[in-house]
């Protein structure tokens, strides 16, 4: 077919004008400005510089610390202390609801009143720092490169206490799903205890290869990697993981004065208290008088009682728990290695647990000033081996030893996070009855509800719900 | 960077404007002055008629002017008719010529010099035809040596009397045919001699069989055509502009307003589209004055992404995001729901509007790119015309009401053995038939019935009313036209004060302002001017708009909640026959609602919509548009309730709630919240086409163009508490905060769209738009394609001789296919951080944290859409057709899924894990079933199926909200939105008490719940069908009325008590209540607490346990609407004279709501309590019924 001229000559132009046009499209975006962002949205760009990638290493940190002892609803601190006999609920609310549905919270059940849908605030918290410890670990590489690796290494350290702890709280079962620096995220299955626990060592073993320089952080990754060998039962190794931690060493998480929330929950009121033979088994840790434990009033006769080392210039009743939790410590360090001396029948277990109720200095956690009628450090009597007294009926020796052992690592790492995984440790690796370990019976002032038989939290349903790779606890 | 793009634009208009005409100059005219010259010799041949015509003498001296007018004026001075074709471009070549005497053809030599072309003169010397050789008849004939015969003649349209062009005319049995042209002449040549038919066809006119003697003379002939009526004539507005609906593949639906208008009540833009355009469903939000309402066209495709299509008026894209009361929005003062902010669609006078055009799916809108994907309404304003002033006035007067009871609330009472009359709602075992041993003793007659709502003295409505005054003046002078609206709304709803409380209060002494008797209630003013220019072939068009709005509304919602829930004992027991109200003081249950009347909730507004629209045609063959837009509106809400408005006799239901934070309760302390916001849109678009014939039969027309959108929102709350006592400003209040939000989306896009004819008869559009929206970020930039052919199958030949179908008129195949999309917000896509500070060894630290994870793999939401169908009009146009089927599916949808607490401990993220699907067949029926000349009725009747269904959800699919009892569910093979709730599979009354006991935690005792829960429905009529009659009388008098018929939607019925497990409820107080609803209503009484008894987010998961089920509350739902009624008396000019003013005077009388049908229990299914997909008649005033008298004279 011939074409008209004109209008073929029309075409052409059309043409070219359109290939000129899908040209210029290039630049539409622009034009709609790309990227860009309302400007009230934060802005994916403070990232992105050296100061930024600062900060989310500063975030990593941030979210330990309020994981361990400041998550309103769920910290370890508090989780731990719910669960086992460090703590007690004074929430009226929950008290009420362990009341009205004695068999309905699962909660309850599982032995932490105050963890809102089993346990999922804690889970989120621990999730959280492992995934800001990803973004930062990103964004340190990628904008700031000159970053000293140490600080690669602590965030390391960090993932790797983080999975730690959520070996020593939840089911056999925890998805480690990741994080994935400026892209998506890596769903996975629930992993058994056993493989959380080998995740961390290798975050540890990282951390220390990294941190070649900096004793802080290779010491906090020793620890961690001790704590994750101890709750794999492989005392020894963990022993020889701390023996290079100097007792007096310490890693401490501080809090703002005005802003810490240990003991408050999302009521914003006073409302757990340091018990006292929680449950028939739990410690004396107001009736031992023990400056470790010491706790005030809050009313000034009896209940509820608010620990003085978590109190901000020793004040009751102002600020409680502003003072720095020592989350890592060569005091940890030297109780691994009693441990370890114990279960090895090496008699010097006794003495490392002695040198440091002799040797304890301000540095390494111990409560300053002493308090007046207290007795201090210095008065702490010297243990004796019970083990050469008279045993109670059913007990061996390495039986009331392992009691001493637990008892002085639940008053020296009082209210830290360490009594739920020594507990369910007495239970699974040491096969202590669960009834003779745990608070048994009613729980709380006014003795309303039952403790559950649990020994850890379930993964919260909303996991499963959402992760379609997760199948539940496997426990 | 936008300036850049910008310059592109500008550059790409320049190329447009400019070089064509050089590109056509150098390579598309070729000169043939040796041809010409010979044609002019045989011109002058002596003897000749012809001759003569080319001896004329002629002058003319014209700069800068096109061929084609120096040609026509040439001929003109000869007095002869000039025929050219005038899509050649030479003829809009600019030409200055000076002649000075010459012949006629000595004229033409010198202004064809340089073309191609040559002057023909036809046998009868009356015309000359301009064309080149490849258009003219044979040399021979053209100068006629040898005898030839021509057949010229001119065609007209029988009712305008205009010429028509583009109709085709041909010589039956042979080859010969030609096209008329702009003014309607056309000339076949070369014709043998003898009796011929002339055959002449064009769309939209009855095809003319004229009967010719061709003789050795030239005949000229008078062609006079007949339109008739189809549905396919007419323009469409669409992305490239203007264009014929017959060659646009899709069902457009074009309402013309002011024929409705007349015949019709419209009160408002989103009235005016309820159930006129198949497709198009409408879901008011409530009765109130000034509430938005829902617009889904053909299904919804989006989970979390909009639903809502976008309107483009005078060719600008204006703000109609709908929103619901409570959302966040400028102007919103965030007071729950208790504020109310204007639709901007409504804010829209329809009696300013000439054209609403609906463009339903991606086939039709896809150049309109990112946004449109759920369809395009283009409303087209009017517009002046030249001639004399024209004015039309208007005013309407109405009255609305609340049609029907409100279903009554039940209590049993009974006596306890210490003689007092109790509550018997949770001792029924006393009461039962069976009787029982403590607590309440049976009483005959105890049960007690009643309904605030319906009572006289307590109820919380009243009759409403509304005044309209509208006016429009237009006119203008040939190539300046003006057009001015104005209209002026006032609307007072039906909520008020209840007697028997305004006369307690009066009692005690209080003051009651006349806005606390009737709370609610809204007033527009708008004005709307356009005027256009038109020079030479280029036209401006300026429309500008100016809109005042102002909404009060009221705790409304809270008043119907709470006083359907009053009981008996709450009111007043005494006259009931009890000797005092053992639970209240007279009234005080009633009393302490009135405390919500105490709280004024004002929203006012100011909008102006301007646009400015350029049509420069520098060439016949070039048309450019140029339109730049902005739509601004500015919003002040304030929700207040001063000191001491709140006392203990009101209770805490006055200025209840806790906005700042805190668990205080307002009390006395007052509180004022203010919102200021602005939204602002603007639009700039630029188009060209180029229409270009190929040959007689193909043409092509192309089209090339961009556009850019933004917009912005801004918006600054504060809110405060604490005034002091007698203040009204929240500037002393002891408690305030502030809070600023913005809001920016914008997109882009160029397209390319080519449009293929061929003979009239068949088109096909193809087309291609690029897009860059400010959610996709640099690397996502989707191209949406559009294929929409048009097949005029009525004009093939021989099509009128098949049996049967050829008894059809016109009979058009059309077919469609396109795509376009929805684009997320930027914050959607990226991960974002915030600032924050932390310790660190003891040490304040700046941190980076996440604030959300972001999803940099997001995709545009895209839709495709297929559509196929059929328009036929028959029995001359009095009977037209219109079939569609469609399907559309949505891939990539948006979804917000739960982030697996694994990751990052959780958190939201927007995901395209979804593919859904819309299809459906729509079907419009237009009949004139009278034609009389005293009688003419119209019938317009549509039918609309709907199926909706998610096709895919990825990895995340477990997900919904539960809402006590019910689910809003996502599942595959479902609709979207659908409801879901654990069955009932047996019921029994295991202790023999007469009553089926549940609810709550005993729910197993007397029922049992499956444990999966069941599909209910969806929140969307599966079918919808309308009615619309218009029948006139005498030419004066008209009657309308207009029928509503959806089927196959759910509502959940929260408007009342009396089925959904309420101990207000009839089936919880009358024994002899069957069990199946007791059972039913049982059910869901323990549902009404936020535990989500269908487990949270995951319905059915396991560890949750299953509490409830409200499946009696959700119910499928049909209804019969008698939506209109109007009767209209045209005043005869005979009449109005004797009254002075001799003009056109109309009086109606109208009604809205007149009846409903409808197996819902509750009052009114079609109703929302917010803008959300799914609906619930939570507290909601359903929509009034209203009677209105209208006045107009022009």
């Amino acid at each position: 077919m011939q074409l008209f001229i004109p209008g073929f000559a029309k075409m052409r132009s059309i043409i070219f004008l359109s290939l000129f046009l899908c040209a210029s499209g290039c630049s539409l975006s622009d034009l709609v400005g790309g990227d860009s962002l309302p400007s009230d949205t934060s802005d994916p760009g403070v990232v992105k510089t050296p100061e930024g990638a600062l900060g989310a290493y500063y975030s990593a940190t941030v979210a330990l610390t309020r994981a361990v002892g400041a998550g309103w609803g769920g910290s370890v601190v508090m989780a731990s202390g719910l669960m086992t006999d460090e703590l007690h609920s004074i929430n009226a609310r929950l008290l009420t609801a362990a009341a009205a549905f004695p068999t309905g919270v699962s909660a309850v059940d599982a032995r932490a009143e105050a963890m809102d849908k089993e346990g999922e605030p804690l889970y989120n918290a621990l999730n959280l720092v492992r995934g800001r410890t990803r973004e930062a670990v990103g964004a340190l590489r990628k904008y700031y490169p000159q970053a000293s690796p140490d600080l690669i290494a602590h965030l390391f350290a960090i993932e790797g206490m983080a999975e730690v702890m959520l070996a020593e709280f939840f089911c056999s079962g925890i998805p480690l799903s990741t994080l994935n620096f400026e892209g998506d995220y890596t769903l996975k299955a629930g992993s058994s205890t056993q493989d959380v626990l080998q995740h961390s060592l290798s975050l540890f073993d990282s951390a220390r290869a990294l941190s070649a320089d900096s004793s802080r952080f290779i010491h906090f990754a020793s620890i961690g990697r001790a704590r994750a060998l101890i709750a794999l039962h492989d005392v020894s190794a963990a022993a020889q993981a701390v023996a290079d931690v100097p007792t007096e060493y310490n890693y401490l998480l501080f809090f703002g004065v005005d802003s810490f929330s240990l003991f408050k929950t999302s009521e914003n009121t006073w409302s757990l208290s340091v018990s006292n033979k929680e449950g028939h088994n739990g410690l004396h840790f107001i009736t031992d008088a023990d400056p470790r434990t010491v706790s005030d009033s809050l009313t000034g006769s009896g209940g509820p009682w608010v620990p003085r080392k978590y109190v901000n210039g020793g004040i009751p009743g102002s600020n409680p728990g502003s003072g720095p939790i020592n989350f890592a410590s060569g005091v940890e360090a030297r109780l691994i290695e009693a441990e370890a001396a114990l279960i090895s029948e090496d008699g010097n277990w006794l003495a490392i647990l002695n040198k440091l109720r002799t040797s304890c200095l301000e540095a390494i956690g111990c409560p300053t000033p002493a308090p007046a009628g207290t007795g201090g450090i210095a008065n702490l009597p010297l243990l004796n081996d019970p083990g050469i007294e008279s045993l109670p009926e059913g007990k061996t020796v390495q039986d009331v030893r392992l009691d001493l052992l637990f008892r002085e690592r639940a008053y020296w790492l009082f209210l830290t996070g360490r009594r739920q995984g020594d507990l369910r440790r007495l239970v699974q690796q040491y096969n202590r009855e669960q009834d003779t370990v745990y608070p048994i019976g009613l729980w709380g002032v006014q003795g309303l509800a039952a403790y559950g038989s649990r020994i850890y939290l379930p993964v919260p349903v909303r996991e499963q719900e959402t992760n379609h790779l997760y199948r539940g606890c496997e426990d | 960077m936008i300036v850049k793009t910008l310059s592109i634009l500008i550059m790409l208009c320049a190329m447009i404007l400019a070089p064509a005409s050089e590109l056509l100059a150098q390579k598309g005219v070729t000169v043939r002055t040796d041809e010409m010259m010979d044609s002019d010799r045989q011109d002058k041949s002596p003897g000749d008629a012809k001759s003569s015509v080319t001896a004329t003498v002629v002058s003319l001296s014209v700069k800068d002017s096109t061929l084609g007018y120096v040609l026509r004026e040439l001929g003109k001075q000869a007095k002869k008719q000039v025929i050219y074709v005038n899509s050649n471009p030479v003829f809009a070549r600019r030409v200055s010529v000076t002649v000075n005497k010459v012949s006629l053809s000595d004229a033409f030599a010198v202004v064809l010099k340089g073309t191609s072309l040559a002057a023909t003169v036809t046998p009868g010397g009356n015309t000359i035809v301009i064309s080149s050789p490849d258009q003219r008849p044979e040399t021979s004939d053209t100068l006629s040596k040898k005898p030839a015969v021509s057949v010229s003649g001119k065609i007209t349209d029988s009712a305008s009397k205009l010429a028509i062009p583009g109709a085709t005319v041909a010589i039956s049995g042979t080859s010969l045919s030609t096209v008329s042209d702009d003014d309607g002449n056309f000339t076949i040549y070369n014709v043998p001699l003898g009796e011929r038919q002339l055959n002449v066809k064009l769309f939209g006119y009855k095809s003319v069989n004229h009967s010719v003697s061709v003789t050795s003379k030239d005949q000229l002939i008078r062609i006079v055509m007949v339109p008739i009526a189809t549905s396919l004539t007419g323009v469409v507005t669409t992305a490239t502009g203007t264009q014929r609906k017959l060659e646009v593949g899709n069902d457009i639906t074009v309402i013309k307003v002011d024929s409705v208008m007349k015949v019709m009540p419209v009160s408002s833009l989103t009235d005016l589209l309820a159930t006129r355009v198949p497709g198009l469903n409408v879901s008011p939000t409530s009765g109130s004055p000034g509430a938005p309402s829902r617009i889904r066209i053909r299904g919804v495709s989006s989970i979390n992404a909009t639903n809502d299509p976008i309107v483009i008026m005078d060719g600008i894209r204006i703000n109609a995001v709908q929103i619901e009361n409570s959302e966040n929005e400028a102007g919103d003062a965030s007071r729950g729901s208790n504020q109310l902010v204007p639709s901007p669609l409504d804010g829209i006078d329809p009696n300013s509007i000439e054209t609403v055009e609906v463009f339903k799916g991606p086939s039709a809108v896809a150049l309109y790119g990112t946004d449109a994907a759920n369809g395009v309404i283009v409303i087209t304003t009017k517009r002046g015309q030249a001639g004399p002033t024209r004015w039309t006035a208007e005013g309407i007067w109405g009255q609305s009401t609340m049609p029907g009871k409100w279903p009554s609330n039940y209590m049993r009472f009974g006596t306890t053995i210490d003689g007092t009359i109790t509550d018997c709602a949770g001792n029924r075992e006393a009461t039962s038939p069976f009787g029982g041993p403590a607590g309440c003793k049976g009483i005959d007659g105890s049960l007690l019935e009643y309904q605030i709502l319906n009572d006289p003295h307590t109820t919380v409505f009243g009759k409403g009313s509304n005044q309209t005054y509208r006016g429009t003046i237009s006119g203008g002078v040939r190539g300046l036209t003006y057009s001015f609206s104005g209209s002026a709304e006032k609307k007072i709803g039906l909520t008020k004060m209840p007697d028997v409380d305004f006369q307690i209060l009066r009692e005690l002494g209080t003051h009651v302002p006349a806005w606390q008797r009737r709370p609610e209630g809204s007033e527009m003013q708008t004005g709307m001017g356009n005027l256009t220019a038109e020079i030479g072939m280029s036209r401006i068009l300026f429309t500008s708009r100016l809109t005042r709005n102002f909404v009060r509304t009221t705790p409304l919602k809270q008043a119907i909640s709470i006083a359907r829930l009053l009981d008996p004992a709450g009111v007043d027991l005494t006259r009931f026959g009890f000797e005092s109200n053992p639970y209240s003081a007279i009234g005080s249950g009633i009393l302490r609602e009135i405390g919500n009347f105490r709280e004024q909730t004002t929203n006012r507004s100011i909008r102006t919509i301007n646009s400015l629209q350029g049509q420069i045609n520098p060439y016949s063959w070039l048309m450019t548009t140029v339109t730049a837009g902005i739509d601004l509106e500015n919003m002040i809400g304030v929700s207040k309730i001063g000191r001491g408005e709140c006392t203990e006799l009101f209770g805490d239901r006055c200025g209840s709630g806790d906005d700042l934070g805190g668990s205080a309760v307002l009390g006395n302390g007052g509180r004022h919240n203010t919102s200021q916001g602005t939204i602002i849109q603007n639009s700039f678009i630029v188009g060209a086409s180029i229409p270009v014939s190929l040959n007689r039969w193909i043409s092509l027309k192309t089209s090339i163009g961009g556009d850019y959108q933004s917009r912005r929102t801004d918006k600054v709350s504060r809110k405060a508490e604490g005034l002091s006592l007698g203040a009204t400003s929240g500037n002393v209040a002891d408690r305030q905060i502030m809070s600023e939000s913005r809001g920016d989306r914008r997109t882009a896009g160029v397209y390319v769209e080519t449009i293929l004819g061929f003979a009239n008869q068949f088109y096909f559009p193809f087309a291609i738009r690029a897009d860059a929206g400010s959610g996709l970020g640099e690397s996502v930039m989707p191209k949406f394609p559009k294929l929409n052919p048009s097949f005029l199958v009525s004009d093939l030949p021989g099509f009128h001789s098949i049996p049967f179908i050829g008894k059809l008129g016109t009979v058009r195949l059309r077919a469609a296919y396109g795509q376009s999309g929805v684009q997320p917000s930027v914050a959607e896509k990226l991960r974002t951080y915030t600032r924050g500070s932390g310790i660190v060894d003891g040490t304040s630290v700046a941190t980076t944290d996440i604030n959300s994870l972001g999803n940099l793999l997001l995709r545009p939401e895209r839709t495709t859409e297929i559509e196929g169908g059929a328009d036929i009009d028959m029995l001359d146009g009095r009977l037209s057709l219109s079939l569609t089927k469609y399907r559309k599916r949505t891939l990539d949808a948006y979804v917000t899924i739960d982030v697996p607490n694994s990751v990052n401990g959780g958190g939201k993220q927007m995901r395209n894990v979804g593919n859904v699907d819309n299809s459906g067949e729509e079907i419009g029926v237009q009949a004139t079933l009278l034609q009389k000349s005293a009688i003419w009725w119209h019938l317009t009747f549509n039918l609309t199926r709907t199926k909706n269904e998610l096709i895919k959800l990825g990895r995340d699919s477990l997900f919904g909200v539960a809402n006590g009892g019910v689910q809003t569910r996502f599942v595959e093979g479902y609709p979207l939105f659908g409801q879901w709730a654990l069955p009932i599979v047996g019921y029994s009354d295991l202790n023999g008490d007469g009553w089926i006991t549940g609810g709550g935690l005993n729910i197993q005792n007397e029922i049992q719940l499956g444990e999966t829960p069941v599909y209910l429905g969806a929140p969307y009529p599966k079918y919808e069908t309308s009615l619309h009659s218009t029948l006139s009388l005498f030419r004066n008098i008209s009657v309308g009325f207009a029928f509503n018929f959806q089927n196959g939607f759910t509502q959940k019925l929260d408007s009342y008590e009396s089925f959904s497990g309420s101990s207000k409820s009839k089936a919880l107080n009358d024994p002899r209540t069957p069990f199946f609803t007791q059972a039913y209503s049982s059910a869901a009484g323990g549902c009404s607490v936020s535990n989500a008894s269908l487990g949270g987010t995951g319905v059915g998961s396991p560890g949750r346990t299953t509490l409830c089920s409200s499946i009696g509350v959700v119910q499928t739902v049909y209804a019969l609407r008698f939506n209109n009624l109007s009767v209209g008396y045209t005043i005869p000019r005979s009449i109005t004279s004797l009254l002075g003013t001799g003009r056109k005077m109309r009086v109606a009388l109208q009604g809205k709501n007149l009846g409903l049908w409808s197996n819902y229990t509750g009052k009114d299914p079609k109703v929302n309590s917010s803008m959300s997909e799914v609906l619930r008649d939570t507290g909601v005033l359903p929509p009034n019924r209203e009677w209105q008298i209208t006045i107009g004279v022009n």
